[in-house]
């Protein structure tokens, strides 16, 4: 059986849960609130969750590992996330290098949840390449 | 302390109910009562994996029921050999990656 891509449900998409964990560097973006799901190591570090319902799964949240000192903090995507960032810290008064957690309805947390989307997009993309390496055969 | 198991080198690792339940449980739902499982893959994983960024950090794996992995994410602290290990994040995975370094298969192959 082959398993379809992970699809984003924006449809349902109306609340989001942000966490970073400030002790390991490593963040969790959740489309609604956080359920039970399987994960795919989709690159270094980056785990795309998905509903585990048969061939035809749903994109549920990703987990970034090193979150701050490989993602966050490159070029190609520190413009991406700052503002979301921004928004996190105001929203919860903390500060997100003090680790935090972010739990809103899209209305309140509306940059985070176009970053959730964008990288949920990504993640996505990159599971495809992966899959698509993984039917190359090595020479 | 909430888990505190020896790891396939005898080495300690350690997790603390607040990060249990405010880290694991709070962000993978389909691990909450399931410690246990967190606790065999450290005791007794099939294999463990070295993360590939970060050279303290190894992937204890686990196959269950039904075929998918548990799989516990460690911080290792060295001086210079491992002397204490905290766990990072656990969650169910599909499978592995291609290019994974191992570092311990239990029986010897992978």
């Amino acid at each position: 059986m082959t398993i379809q891509l992970p699809r984003i449900d924006l449809q349902s998409f109306v609340r989001l849960r942000f966490s970073y964990d400030n002790e390991f560097d490593v963040a969790h973006l959740h489309l609604n609130a956080p359920c039970a799901s399987v994960a795919e190591e989709v690159a270094d570090g980056w785990y795309l969750f998905d509903d585990d319902s048969g061939d035809c799964p749903v994109a549920t949240s990703l987990e970034i590992h090193n979150f701050l000192a490989e993602v966050a903090n490159e070029p190609y995507f520190a413009g991406v996330v700052k503002p979301s960032f921004d928004e996190v810290e105001r929203f919860t008064g903390k500060r997100l290098k003090d680790g935090v957690v972010a739990e809103g309805s899209t209305g309140e947390l509306p940059l985070t949840a176009r970053l959730v989307t964008f990288l949920l997009g990504v993640a996505i993309t990159k599971l495809e390449a992966w899959r698509a390496g993984e039917r190359i055969p090595a020479k | 302390m909430f888990i505190e198991e020896a790891d396939y080198m005898g080495v300690t690792v350690t997790c603390t109910e607040e990060r249990w339940t405010g880290k694991v449980e709070a962000s993978h739902p389909n691990m909450r009562g399931k410690e246990d499982l967190a606790r065999r893959a450290i005791t007794d994983p099939d294999v463990v994996m070295q993360d590939r960024s970060r050279p303290s950090r190894k992937h204890h794996l686990r196959e269950e029921p039904g075929g998918r992995h548990v799989m516990v994410v460690v911080e290792y602290e060295y001086g210079p050999e491992p002397t204490r290990g905290r766990l990072v994040t656990a969650f169910m995975r599909r499978r592995r990656r291609r290019g994974d370094v191992l570092l311990y298969a239990r029986g010897g192959t992978p």
